[in-house]
């Protein structure tokens, strides 16, 4: 073929490619398209006498969480442990004789598709929100529910800034301050005098948690002998490790924060790398078992955690949602999943109170919880922190590759945030 | 003293990765002028590989799971040339660097697909978090042998450019594309020859990088790539030997902020060494070592 006809062929073959290229794509992205779950009244094992099945119109609860994405990891086990607490209430009748109804919309980890996905479930007939476990990546969904004057629960969300978001936003988490103050209490309880502490800058979880622990330790008589900071994504911890090997005053625990993936893991693996055996304390966020393997033989190492998942813990309800959770899901890289149950069971609690799923109303209610208990704790709302200041927190040990529960802590100081 | 030092090491070795990081990126921005963002999924993959061979296999010997590492990578790369940019060959700058956004994207989300967002181990053997004790000093031998390894690749590729026919071809494809293709060089099989190069790069790289950090996630590659395209900016765009200036002048000022800035201003740090490279290319706009190819392009 010569010059023109070559060119038109080419051209032609190009957008026959493009316009299967664009076919294929569509058929893929309808195919695994946003779902549509709606959960209630499913629990597969209801024997022929549980409570009589409610009656009533659905009070429908709308997921705005991530089951796809960055924050999926963290996010989809506390929503999936929540679709088992709607299963169980409806068993057990209901509420207000009405069954419970979940509509679950994808934000995909990402910010501008929270508010979509929160307006999504209220087209579906929500009347009550569950947003994301993080403040960030919940805040479009949260603003989204308040427009419509609903009130939004974050399943475990850590930040107390709560109630600057929105006063229809409340998270069933533990407030961070809390978290770091068990980890304190239980770090000066077991005879620690001198902490090195090291955060990670890249979310404010991170830093309100160390300023926490260290407020909390020193009020506790315990001394901070060095503090420093790194960044999650540096591939190299070298100059923090050298600073940590210089210190004059050695430290008898290192206490540290950020997340598993990337930073915490790196910080931990080059700690021990360079020869440091001093005992590590970490929050929350370094909590789960698929980095363990990154720092091979790593003990006298400890997590905090919201509850033992493995069956291990003090409450026996955590521990029969768990074992449910485990056969349905398969085992959590962490214990989060209590919070999202404990999210459904405060939601509840306060609409039986308010005698309505209504936002006002809820809301007015749920800024009365004083320590109502569910399976995640003892539930504290008020009309300035929507968040629980005054949960316990489980220790774990780290060793052999396993996370083993040491210590359940209630705290006896919390530091507020405004104090 | 002592801490200047043992901080020297630490950035000669981060210097090291961040010159092979910018000398992927480099050579691909030489010959296409297109800069590669795909470039951090590479190393992405390459923690992926090593993954899947060292911790859902074992006993892989690391001769072997290097090699294949590498290997993979290389031929990722090739394919990401053949199925990507390709059929964007002589668009737009623009379009060339959207199209590699899109691969980068879709890269990570298949990799989060396939693997989930936790992050995953890698069992790296033991010298990887051993270190040398000299004096008061540690040196990671893993640092030393990144140096090592750095040194022998770009003598290596040096050469390679120098006196191999395909890295003539390549030079003389980077210097002038079109008269080039007017003198016989074939334009597919250079493209192809320097993106199978990149990708060994990026290969070598993600088992140096990943080795410091134990775990991979759909993420890994953002920092990366973002440091070798600044290293290759601030070296000089189209100058191979810039771009290894680049890396290491980069490694050295990331290091040194790390390690001399007080804490409290350590969450700015980051505009610290960007704020350095920024008068970096007000002095020198074209780069530490201007490139004459990327002038004359215009």
């Amino acid at each position: 073929m010569d010059g023109p006809m070559r060119e038109r062929t080419r051209a032609l073959r190009r957008s026959l490619l493009g316009i299967a290229a664009m076919v294929v794509f569509l058929l893929f992205a309808v195919g695994c398209g946003d779902d549509d779950e709606d959960a209630g009244a499913t629990g597969g094992t209801e024997s022929a006498d549980t409570a009589a099945a409610p009656k009533g119109k659905p009070i429908v609860i709308g997921m705005a969480v991530a089951k796809s994405g960055f924050a999926e990891a963290f996010d989809w086990p506390p929503a999936q442990a929540a679709v088992l607490a709607v299963d169980d209430i409806n068993a057990a009748g209901g509420v207000l004789d009405r069954p419970l109804k979940v509509v679950i919309e994808d934000t995909k980890s990402e910010l501008d598709l929270g508010g979509p996905a929160a307006a999504r479930t209220i087209q579906k007939g929500a009347q009550v929100g569950v947003v994301t476990c993080d403040l960030n990546l919940a805040g479009p969904a949260a603003l989204e529910f308040a427009k419509n004057d609903m009130v939004s629960m974050s399943t475990c969300a850590g930040d107390p800034a709560f109630r600057d978001l929105s006063p229809f936003a409340f998270s069933a988490g533990v407030a961070n301050p809390a978290e770091a103050a068990g980890a304190a209490d239980w770090a000066s309880q077991e005879g620690y005098k001198k902490a090195y502490v090291i955060h990670d800058t890249t979310l404010s979880y991170y830093v309100t948690w160390a300023a926490a622990f260290k407020r909390t330790f020193e009020h506790f008589g315990g001394e901070v002998v060095g503090e420093d900071r790194f960044k999650s994504t540096d591939p190299s911890v070298a100059p923090q490790i050298t600073r940590l090997r210089e210190l004059e005053d050695e430290p008898d625990l290192i206490v540290m924060c950020s997340q598993t993936s990337l930073g915490g893991p790196t910080l931990i693996r080059q700690i021990r790398a360079a020869g440091i055996d001093t005992p590590i304390l970490m929050c929350v966020g370094m909590q789960g078992k698929s980095w363990l393997a990154s720092v091979p033989g790593l003990e006298n190492a400890y997590v905090t955690a919201y509850s033992d998942f493995t069956g291990d813990d003090e409450n026996p309800k955590v521990n029969d949602i768990a074992e449910r959770f485990v056969e349905e899901y398969g085992q959590p890289d962490n214990s989060h999943p209590i919070e999202g149950y404990g999210a459904i069971e405060i939601l509840v609690e306060a609409i039986k109170r308010a005698g309505t799923a209504e936002g006002p109303a809820l809301r007015a209610e749920l800024e009365k919880f004083d320590k109502v208990d569910v399976a995640s704790g003892a539930t504290t709302f008020t009309p300035e922190w929507h968040i629980s200041f005054d949960r316990h927190v489980v220790i774990q040990e780290i060793k052999d590759g396993e996370q083993t529960s040491v210590a359940r802590v209630t705290p006896k100081k919390v530091f507020y945030p405004d104090e | 003293m002592e801490f200047f030092l043992q901080n020297l090491i630490n950035a000669l070795s981060l210097g090291s990765l961040f010159a092979l990081l910018a000398l992927g990126i480099s050579l691909i921005f030489g010959i296409m002028r297109l800069i590669n963002f795909a470039h951090g999924e590479l190393i992405m993959a390459g923690g992926y590989v090593l993954y899947l061979l060292t911790y859902k296999l074992s006993d892989v010997p690391l001769p072997v799971y290097f090699v294949v590492a590498v290997a993979f990578v290389a031929l990722l790369a090739v394919l990401m040339e053949r199925a990507g940019f390709r059929p964007l060959r002589g668009a737009e700058a623009s379009t060339l660097l959207v199209g590699s956004f899109a691969i980068s994207i879709g890269l990570q989300h298949a990799s989060l697909a396939l693997f989930g967002g936790d992050p995953v181990p890698i069992v790296y053997p033991a010298f990887a978090i051993e270190n040398f004790a000299v004096g008061d000093f540690l040196i990671p031998k893993v640092d030393v042998i990144t140096i090592v390894v750095t040194i022998v690749l770009l003598i290596g590729l040096a050469g390679f450019l120098k006196k191999s026919d395909t890295g003539i071809r390549m030079r003389a494809a980077a210097e002038d594309f079109s008269m080039a293709r007017l003198l016989g060089v074939r334009a597919n099989s250079v493209v192809a020859a320097a993106f199978l190069i990149s990708g060994g790069l990026a290969g070598i790289v993600s088992f140096f990088y990943l080795a410091k950090i134990g775990t991979v996630v759909p993420r890994i590659g953002l920092d990366p790539v973002l440091v070798g395209i600044v290293a290759t900016v601030i070296g000089g765009l189209g100058k191979l030997v810039g771009a290894v200036l680049g890396g290491f002048v980069l490694g050295l000022v990331t290091i040194m902020a790390q390690a001399y800035l007080p804490v409290s201003v350590s969450p700015f740090r980051d505009s610290f060494v960007f704020g350095a490279v920024i008068i970096i290319l007000l002095l020198r706009p074209a780069g530490l070592l201007s490139g004459g190819s990327a002038a004359r392009r215009v």
